[in-house]
């Protein structure tokens, strides 16, 4: 038993709860009892509001942000948080991709420079000389960049061509999961298209497993297989993202949805879902969605629902979930 | 209603000082917008986009050049001196822009913020000033204008002071609202009440709406005809629903294709090769020629007019590759 003891998953996280302290107030429960688990090769999407959460549980996942209660796992192996001391070994194939590739590489190295700094931390050891290049050029190669770039300095590429260097800079160093914090959100239209194809891509042949944080959901529905749905710290639904997306369970699913403009000939104006997402330090009681929520009942405002499981694979955090799910699928023989 | 145009732009060209000389950035733009239309300008960044509507309004940056027609109501913009600019700009045409959180400042209460333009354009009393405010405030759906009016900017989340911004923009009742990329920073359920909001004060107040932005998707739910830019030309120009439903530009094309929302799961999406061309790397002839897939010879040289091909329908292609798809 050389291998580590086989989880079934690759990153886990369990009952992960992130709370920020404040001076002289109470603290915000940025992320609440968040469980999620992304498989080799399996791109998980993490969707939400801006302040909902999810840029905290992806700092969480990689151990940047210390935990309040719960576990992340990697192969089996809990993340510890991140210290002064460099990271152990085992946990070097786990890495994060950032939105704004400018601030994420170094202005002042040649692209060539950092890939091979990123080879050396995946290998523990220095790359010698004498492999610099094809590092660098195999490293290039794999995003769809020409090894004479390596010279070149980051500023003098556009957004999404950075992007694809950091993205081969992070392949360098040989993960196995990635946790990709909006790679596309500052990139131009058919840059993000390229780099979303990119990490589909790389996913499929190399294994990789990611989780890929957005607030857009129509990429998310195009390259994840499944697609978890955070509200006010909670994950409240996740499932495979076609089913999710065919007939969402949770009325903020749907309500996300139904919000994403769609271009094209038949095209009209989005569903405003009315009300804005409340301040987390206070979160509302019962369910945090139901003030905005268009199916809210009594229960609702003193009483928070637990995850239902819903079956293959599906869970919500919704006391209609069920019902909602089974009209949604007309089969009424499901109460 | 008359039937000249309220905004009627005519070979608006920008030419910008750079480190290398000055750059056409704007190339002979034309475009024209009706009373209570909205006109979407779409395109990548460094297309010329914004240049265009900061050239309406005379509020480039230093050293900038601009020629051409930009007449509003008949009065040309271009030839206005500072002093009959300034009653023009904030008084019959505003502009939105993408951050609230920069075009608000962020050390004034709003009613200060609110009241000051209105005060000096329309010369109103600071109680009439405050009525009006209010009353805008209202017309945005803020919850309880008058605690807002006392309150700071950041107080708000990105949606409200990005409505905030909007009924500032509104309270002199302009002719005519810019919004440059307004809901590119603000989350999807904000964005739809955002673009709800913009339909709503076209029917209702009559205001006529530029808008531009990259996504495709809020300019088809929104806009009534679209321009699309690439490399500072207008490429294509037509009613919304039929240049996003039938494409003709092969650039136009690209960006539809480019998109994630149509196609089933799990099929790659398509981008188009390369990057936008930048200001010193303008290519010669047509500027898509070196990204485009039905590139002829030609291209590389001349650079296509922008000519009619029916139905308020305006194309700078020659070889017009999907010339049958529009019946």
């Amino acid at each position: 038993m050389t291998e580590p003891v086989p989880t079934g998953a690759l990153l886990d996280l369990v009952g992960v709860s992130v709370s920020y302290r404040r001076q002289g107030r109470a603290p915000v429960n940025a992320v609440l009892d968040a469980s999620l688990h992304v498989d080799a090769g399996e791109i998980v999407g993490l969707v939400g509001e801006s302040g909902c959460g999810k840029s905290t549980l992806g700092r969480a996942a990689v151990g940047l942000q210390p935990l309040s209660t719960g576990e992340v796992r990697f192969d089996g192996v809990p993340v510890a948080p991140l210290t002064r001391r460099a990271r152990p070994r085992h946990l070097r194939a786990l890495q994060m991709m950032f939105q704004d590739p400018y601030a994420s590489l170094n202005p002042r190295r040649r692209v060539g420079a950092q890939i091979v700094d990123a080879a050396g931390l995946g290998r523990g050891e220095a790359v010698p000389r004498s492999e610099r290049f094809a590092v660098v050029e195999a490293a290039l190669a794999r995003v769809g960049l020409g090894g004479e770039i390596a010279r070149r300095y980051p500023h003098e590429f556009s957004g999404g061509q950075c992007q694809r260097i950091a993205i081969a800079r992070v392949l360098a160093s040989g993960p196995r999961c990635l946790v990709a914090d909006e790679p596309i959100s500052a990139l131009d239209a058919s840059a993000q298209a390229q780099v979303a194809n990119l990490l589909a891509l790389i996913a499929a042949e190399s294994g990789v497993g990611m989780l890929f944080i957005s607030h857009d959901l129509s990429v998310v529905r195009k390259i994840a297989h499944r697609t978890a749905v955070m509200y006010l710290g909670r994950i409240v639904e996740s499932g495979t993202t076609e089913s999710l997306w065919r007939s969402p369970a949770h009325p903020y699913t749907e309500a996300l949805i139904a919000a994403v403009p769609e271009p094209g000939s038949g095209a009209h104006l989005p569903v405003e879902l009315v009300g804005d997402v409340p301040d987390p330090a206070r979160p509302p009681a019962g369910c945090r969605f139901h003030p905005r929520c268009p199916a809210k009942f009594d229960r609702c405002s003193h009483e928070e629902p637990t995850i239902v499981d819903l079956g293959a694979g599906r869970e919500a955090r919704c006391f209609l979930a069920a019902e909602r799910l089974s009209a949604a699928l007309g089969d009424p023989s499901v109460v | 209603m008359s039937d000249a145009p309220l905004l009627e732009v005519t070979d608006l060209s920008v030419r910008l000082r750079t480190p290398r000389g000055m750059r056409l950035a704007v190339d002979r733009v034309s475009f024209h917008v009706a009373a209570g239309e909205i006109l979407g300008v779409a395109g990548e960044s460094g297309s010329g986009k914004t240049l265009s509507a900061l050239a309406l309004l005379g509020v480039l940056p230093g050293g900038a050049r601009t020629s051409g027609r930009v007449l509003l109501d008949g009065r040309d913009l271009l030839t206005l001196d500072k002093k009959a600019l300034r009653g023009v700009r904030g008084r019959q045409i505003s502009m939105v822009l993408q951050d609230p959180m920069t075009s608000l400042h962020p050390l004034l209460r709003i009613e200060v913020q609110m009241t000051e333009h209105v005060r000096a354009h329309l010369g109103l009393s600071a109680d009439a000033a405050r009525a009006r405010a209010l009353e805008m405030l209202a017309a945005v759906r803020i919850p309880d204008p008058a605690q807002a009016l006392a309150a700071h900017p950041h107080q708000f989340s990105g949606g409200m002071r990005q409505r905030i911004a909007i009924a500032m923009a509104l309270a002199c009742e302009p002719r005519l609202l810019v919004a440059d990329e307004p809901t590119t920073a603000l989350d999807v359920t904000v964005q739809a009440g955002i673009l709800r909001l913009l339909d709503r004060l076209r029917r209702e107040r009559g205001v006529s709406v530029l808008i531009i932005t990259h996504d495709l998707g809020v300019l088809s739910s929104v806009s009534d005809r679209l321009c699309v830019m690439y490399g500072g030309r207008i490429v294509e120009q037509g009613i919304t629903r039929e240049v996003l439903g039938h494409p003709r530009h092969p650039y136009t094309r690209g960006l539809m294709q480019a998109l994630p929302g149509a196609g089933p799961a799990g099929v790659p999406m398509r981008p188009i090769p390369g990057s936008p061309p930048s200001l010193d790397s303008m290519p010669r002839g047509c500027a898509f020629h070196p990204r485009c897939d039905f590139a002829r010879a030609s291209c590389a040289t001349t650079s296509p007019a922008l000519r009619s091909i029916g139905n308020e329908r305006l194309l700078a292609c020659d070889p017009d590759p999907f010339a049958a798809s529009l019946q």
